[in-house]
């Protein structure tokens, strides 16, 4: 086979690297030998090879060798006890920090989750803290559990609540917050504005609307404060919780010395704090009955009810009504109502002392709004003898007294009775032990609720209900406030029984003195008369 | 390359526990991969790295190996895979040219200049560490395809139709790239001054 110039060129690096097999490698080295270009060509090649390979003939590090051997032997181990799998790489690299040259290939999600991880995770929190400040602070609500006392007391008002007269100018005795809101207000971190302060910023025709708008005006006074109303302006902290403190004392002393003061002469006028209870309480000093009239008046007659702080006794009975009438509860008579409808069914057979005193029937004591004795009440009754210790122990009235202490002894082992029997309901009381371990909030609760417990014990009606009707202005949804409120409308109508029966005694004793003071001068007339007519005669 | 036991051989016996056997097939073909990956891979600590993870994979993947090509093709195919990756990967660094201009101590000449002198040879030319340095240069202005069958036929010593398996092409392909890597680098000799070759390079280029 002849061999050109073309076919040994094609053939130059078979040639050049010996693959060439045999028979066409004795053609081309022929035609080489033979041919000067073909020989200056592969010459040409062969020292182009020679010199590259002296300067491609490198040696490499003897550590990269070892690093490989210990590796192989890492793995090894690792295999043959796959229980120091664990182990095996650290020992595997031996090479001295010196970062991977193959790189580790991310996927796309990977690298897209890397880059986008911080940006949604911070995205959902500050998603998450938006909802949450939302719920608490533009969402009345749930706010409105944590609100001030002050703010619950507008949720207290029932809508349901009848007007009862309202002593419009009268100011309020309850100025200041009993120092349990104080302390709620502390504990919130900011100070609400005087409810009185809040209602005289609105237009006098919306502050009873809200008032009795339950949480609408809630919401309305919340909105108009906003979230962060400011407290009031640089009021030391301690300054107006001590007021505040008098305020609530001056008013309880108030209240306990309206309900003393029937047979006692009218205070000094004191600081406009206490200026209505001490109405209220010359008001019944001078005619108690008297006093009792607005109540007495039919509800459709009755004003919107002010400030249930600002009441007096006949307003607090005023207040009473609507929570029983609110509430639904089971018939009482209580109130004035008593005297229009009930009335006719409560006063048999209690009342004849009030009647005894021809009061007629819109003077009707309190106590024709006891409730009527019932077969179950005579049993719950039976079932609470704790009250009559208590009995013992009140102080002994005046004459009609014993029908009073008769008649808070009945009212007190009734509400025992009741007591028990809501206890009775195992869910019931379940739950009102679970409320009252709600929180901090409900051991001022808790603490309230036993003093009022103890006055009640006592016999020291006035103040029972004050405290009653504080616990319910705070917490009116509480699961114990139905036996509040039966506990007020007991104190309040004992409170006004004993009225009646300090005042009846108070006439029976002045027809006493009258007839007494009577009968020596029938006694001396008499004698002087049989002198005279002895004297005729003789 | 001395040839005791086949690659496979002693491959099997690392499998079956034998450190030493793996040692003999490091100690056979480290070197050929350290020039194919230095060649391509300027920085010697790269290059070092890059040869432990080439034998790193051969390790880990020693028991997936089932001989259906030969050790030397499968192994010189991942040292040429992670290589060429790499090279993509890193920052296309271009060779430095023949004729840039060198300070030899106070005159100021070309390498070409100072190489192509009559009176140094080949060898004289190829002892010298610049030259190494510049033929190196050389080797690595070759495009990768024509540079990577060059080493791997001169340096690795693979067939062509090996090497054609490792880079995915065909034999005639092969050894087309490998003629035009060939006379580019006799060019840059021939530049280089280093066109006449020793009696003993001549002898043993066949």
């Amino acid at each position: 086979m002849a061999t050109n110039c073309e076919n040994v060129s094609a053939q130059m690096m078979e040639l050049l690297y010996g693959e060439l097999p045999a028979d066409a490698r004795a053609n081309v080295d022929a035609h080489v030998a033979g041919c000067a270009r073909c020989r200056a060509e592969l010459d040409g090649f062969q020292k182009t090879r020679a010199v590259a390979r002296q300067v491609l003939d490198e040696a490499p590090p003897a550590r990269a060798r070892l690093a490989i051997l210990n590796a192989a032997a890492a793995h090894l181990a690792a295999q043959a006890q796959p229980a120091a799998a664990a182990a095996a790489p650290a020992a595997a690299a031996p090479t001295p920090a010196r970062k991977p040259v193959v790189e580790e290939k991310f996927s796309f999600w990977d690298r897209l989750r890397a880059r986008w991880a911080f940006p949604t995770f911070a995205t959902v929190g500050a998603v998450a803290v938006f909802l949450v400040a939302n719920k608490m602070f533009l969402d009345p609500e749930k706010s409105l559990e944590h609100r001030p006392a002050a703010t619950q007391e507008e949720r207290a008002a029932p809508p349901a609540t009848p007007p009862v007269p309202s002593p419009a100018a009268e100011p309020a005795p309850w100025e200041g917050k009993p120092p349990e809101a104080a302390d709620n207000e502390a504990k919130m971190g900011h100070r609400m504005p005087p409810h009185g302060a809040r209602v005289a910023a609105k237009p006098a025709g919306r502050a009873d609307d809200d008032r009795e708008g339950g949480e609408r005006g809630a919401k309305k006074a919340k909105k108009e404060e906003g979230p962060f109303a400011e407290p009031p302006p640089a009021k030391p902290a301690p300054a107006p919780a001590a007021a505040e403190e008098k305020a609530y004392r001056d008013q309880h002393l108030a209240k306990q010395k309206a309900a003393d003061r029937t047979f006692a002469p009218p205070p000094p006028p004191k600081a406009a704090a206490s200026v209505s209870a001490n109405k209220a309480a010359d008001k019944i000093a001078d005619d108690p009955f008297a006093a009792e009239a607005p109540v007495d008046a039919p509800p459709a007659l009755r004003g919107p009810a002010p400030s249930r702080r600002t009441k007096a006794p006949s307003q607090a009975q005023g207040e009473l009504d609507s929570l029983m009438t609110g509430e639904g509860e089971r018939p009482r008579g209580g109130g004035g109502n008593a005297l229009g409808s009930v009335g006719g069914v409560g006063s048999v057979g209690t009342t004849s002392k009030g009647d005894g005193y021809g009061s007629g029937a819109g003077a009707a004591p309190r106590t024709a709004t006891a409730p009527r004795p019932t077969a179950g009440d005579a049993s719950r009754a039976a079932q609470a003898p704790a009250a009559a210790p208590v009995q013992a122990t009140a102080p002994p009235p005046p004459p009609p007294a014993p029908v009073a202490t008769k008649s808070r002894a009945k009212r007190s082992a009734e509400l025992e009775a009741d007591e028990g029997y809501v206890a009775a309901e195992p869910g019931k009381a379940q739950q009102s032990k679970d409320e009252k371990k709600a929180g901090g909030k409900n051991a001022e609760t808790e603490t309230l609720l036993q003093r009022a417990d103890r006055l009640f014990a006592d016999g020291r009606w006035a103040e029972a209900a004050a405290i009653y009707r504080e616990l319910l202005r705070r917490d009116p949804r509480n699961e114990d406030a139905e036996r509040w409120r039966r506990r007020l409308v007991a104190a309040e109508n004992a409170e006004v029984e004993q009225r009646n029966a300090n005042v009846a005694a108070k006439r029976a004793e002045q027809k006493r003195d009258s007839a007494e003071s009577a009968a020596p001068a029938r006694k001396q007339a008499a004698p002087k008369a049989s002198k005279a007519t002895s004297t005729e005669s003789q | 390359m001395s040839n005791d036991e086949a690659d496979e051989v002693l491959l099997q016996a690392y499998r079956a526990g034998d450190v030493r056997a793996f040692e003999r097939l490091v100690a056979r073909h480290e070197k050929p991969i350290w020039n194919f990956i230095r060649r391509f891979v300027h920085d010697a600590a790269t290059a070092e790295d890059l040869l432990q993870e080439v034998f790193l994979r051969v390790v880990k993947s020693a028991d997936e190996w089932r001989g259906a090509a030969k050790f030397s093709t499968w192994l010189y195919t991942i040292a040429r895979n992670l290589t060429v990756d790499h090279a993509r990967r890193s920052v296309h660094r271009n060779a430095a040219s023949l004729d840039a201009e060198r300070t030899h101590g106070e005159s100021t000449s070309t390498l070409h200049d100072r190489i192509a002198s009559p009176d140094r040879r080949a060898d004289e030319v190829a002892s010298d560490r610049e030259t190494k340095q510049r033929i190196d240069e050389a080797v690595a202005a070759l495009p990768a395809e024509q540079r990577e069958v060059f080493l791997m036929r001169e340096v690795i010593e693979m067939p062509f139709a090996e090497i054609a398996a490792a880079v995915g092409a065909s034999e005639p392909t092969v050894k087309s790239r490998m003629r035009y890597a060939l006379e580019k680098l006799r060019a840059a000799l021939v530049e280089l001054g280093g066109e006449r070759p020793s009696a003993a390079e001549s002898s043993g280029s066949g």
